[in-house]
């Protein structure tokens, strides 16, 4: 009995409750593995999975109605995935610096007068926001999407401010994190030299926070390409769009096409901010 | 030096890096000209309809007997809705929730196994010839070239998995399986794995090397380094990466259920077909309290973590 509690010592007993967990989860949603073999349509991925190596450059079957060049669709695909994906981060940084100017515990209390009053009202603010936060960030963009063309009817800004919403909320509470974590000396001369709450957060904690905080945004920025994409099999204008589109018609080359587009946009995104994130890491410079 | 010259000096000497500026300033420029292109001007002109939809819209949101009883007082109100809440809880609402948080649970759950088989491979320190080198090691060269390119392989092979969306990824799957769990599970965890793979590598590369290099010394193998020290030592900040995947797990999964896997997302696009808004409604406010669910959970665990180690 004691050997075997010493056998399971704290991390072998996470490993189990996680594998429990899952066995539960299994449970509960009728995982049954003879799905994967035995009714399973394999093949009719295959082909699909065969056209991975020949991605079309033109359309497979060429319409009379669309006369467009096919590679020029692909990089109009592009150029709108990219919009939206930034229209969205846009709106999210102004929502996500304010939410975290005011969701950060440390901006209240070390720049807060120390009247009581006042610290109770920002106390209560800071909570507040961060209750909206959560709740923000717990609908998915897409359900946000959902309901926007439902009450709006089909409008392109609807799909940003979808995306906007939760990603305000996400980098909101990362921006209050790194407020609170940021180094104090600078912001605190500065207050003592009499500059207002304002400057302070301007001058005094946003340059400090400034790597991070744009290594954190180009990562969003990715992850926003990803949602613009998929906001597209509900009908904005982006590559998931037209890949659904393609693949309505069996075109599996063409899918692949806009599947290769979106890789592409997504790894340089992903190499990009890898490399802007090494460069503030060995220099500590912006 | 007076003081203008020492902070012209200064200034001058400040670290910089031409390309992290370069990046900003490209960024920015960005997200401004986006503004320009005219892709998302509203025209005032068809602003009334769209605000006559909207106000239609909400007022159907509200449980359709609540809608009815026009009349009725406020607590009958509040006894009618309470009464539909259950009603729908009992029809599909239990239901929905119980095989969202399950699919999250089993999708993380094979991503953090997936994601532990594959570490080894994934971290440039262990996925190498010699893993912590000794300092009179020699190192044939193509044992070096093909330990680089396999890693490199294998690292692509994970950028691959994170960077298709998992709705895509299930949406190309459930051709294949059908309308069942697997192709939400399978997704999330293929996204999932190529996450946790990155942040793992990521962490047992800045661990300090000094004791995986003694180990090495001592004949420790690379597997050995790698589940005797490099796991254990990075086991908390691991399980914090997985309770925080778990938690975009959940959310993940309630759309997940649009592609006709009975999570939030399908009695949610039913409902639109239907044109019950009430109950479209129903399902975003219980995925949301879902999700709000695992958040807590996850809190909760995290928070015991960091309290342990």
């Amino acid at each position: 009995m004691n050997r075997a509690a010493h056998w399971l010592g704290p991390r072998r007993s996470a490993l189990l409750g996680i594998l429990l967990a899952g066995m539960i989860g299994a449970w509960l949603i009728q995982l049954d593995p003879a799905q994967l073999f035995g009714r399973a349509q394999w093949h009719q991925l295959g082909e699909f999975f065969k056209a991975a190596l020949r991605p079309a450059l033109a359309y497979e079957d060429p319409n009379p109605a669309s006369d467009g060049v096919f590679l020029s669709e692909i990089g109009f695909a592009i150029y709108k995935t990219l919009l939206y994906a930034a229209a969205a981060i846009g709106l999210s940084l102004i929502g996500g610096l304010v939410f975290g100017l005011i969701g950060s515990t440390r901006a209240w209390l070390a720049l807060a007068s120390p009247a009581k009053p006042f610290r109770v009202l920002s106390m209560s603010s800071m909570f507040l926001v961060r209750l909206v936060m959560t709740i923000l960030r717990s609908v998915h963009e897409i359900i946000w999407a959902i309901l926007f063309l439902q009450a709006l009817g089909n409008l392109p800004l609807a799909a940003v401010i979808a995306i906007a919403i939760p990603y305000s909320a996400t980098l909101g509470k990362v921006f209050s994190e790194l407020i609170d974590e940021a180094p104090r000396a600078t912001a605190e001369g500065l207050r003592a030299n009499g500059a207002s709450v304002l400057q302070v957060y301007v001058f005094g904690l946003l340059p400090t926070m400034l790597p991070d905080l744009f290594a954190y945004l180009l990562y969003r920025f990715e992850c926003g390409l990803r949602s613009a994409a998929v906001l597209g099999f509900f009908g904005a204008p982006t590559l998931g769009y037209y890949l659904s589109l393609s693949w309505g018609e069996r075109h599996f080359h063409e899918v692949w096409a806009y599947l290769y587009a979106l890789l592409a946009i997504i790894v340089v995104c992903d190499l990009w901010s890898g490399a802007v994130r090494q460069r503030l890491t060995t220099h500590h410079a912006a | 030096m007076n003081q203008k010259e020492e902070i012209a000096r200064l200034r001058s000497t400040r670290p910089r890096d031409r390309f992290v500026r370069l990046s900003m300033l490209g960024f920015a420029f960005l997200l401004v000209a986006v503004w320009f292109t005219g892709e998302f001007e509203v025209s005032s002109f068809d602003w009334d309809r769209r605000m006559a939809n909207c106000k239609r819209f909400l007022g159907q949101t509200l449980p359709f007997p609540v809608q009815q009883a026009v009349d009725a007082s406020f607590s009958e109100k509040l006894r009618l809705g309470a009464h539909w809440f259950s009603e729908q809880w009992q029809l599909h609402g239990g239901q929905a929730f119980r095989y969202t948080l399950g699919l999250s649970v089993v999708a993380i759950v094979m991503a953090g196994m997936a994601s532990l088989v594959s570490l080894p491979m994934a971290s440039w320190r262990l996925a190498r010839a010699s893993p912590y080198l000794l300092p009179h090691e020699s190192v044939a060269r193509w044992r070096t070239f093909v330990w680089g390119v396999s890693h490199r392989v294998f690292r692509f092979l994970l950028i691959l998995a994170r960077s298709i969306p998992e709705y895509m990824i299930a949406f190309f799957l459930v051709v294949a399986l059908g309308f069942n769990a697997w192709p939400a599970v399978l997704a999330l965890a293929i996204h999932n794995t190529g996450i946790l793979g990155r942040l793992g590598s990521e962490l047992i590369d800045n661990q300090a090397t000094s004791g995986p290099a003694e180990q090495r010394s001592l004949g420790a193998s690379r597997l050995q380094i790698y589940v005797f020290s490099a796991v254990p030592n990075a086991f908390s900040r691991l399980l914090l990466f997985f309770f925080y995947r778990w938690e975009t797990c959940v959310r993940d999964a309630t759309v997940l259920g649009m592609l006709g896997i009975p999570t939030f997302g399908y009695y949610l696009l039913e409902a639109r077909a239907k044109d019950r808004l009430d109950e479209m409604l129903f399902f975003v406010l219980l995925g949301s309290v879902a999700v709000l669910l695992g958040d807590l959970v996850s809190m909760v665990l995290r928070w015991r973590l960091r309290g342990n180690s």
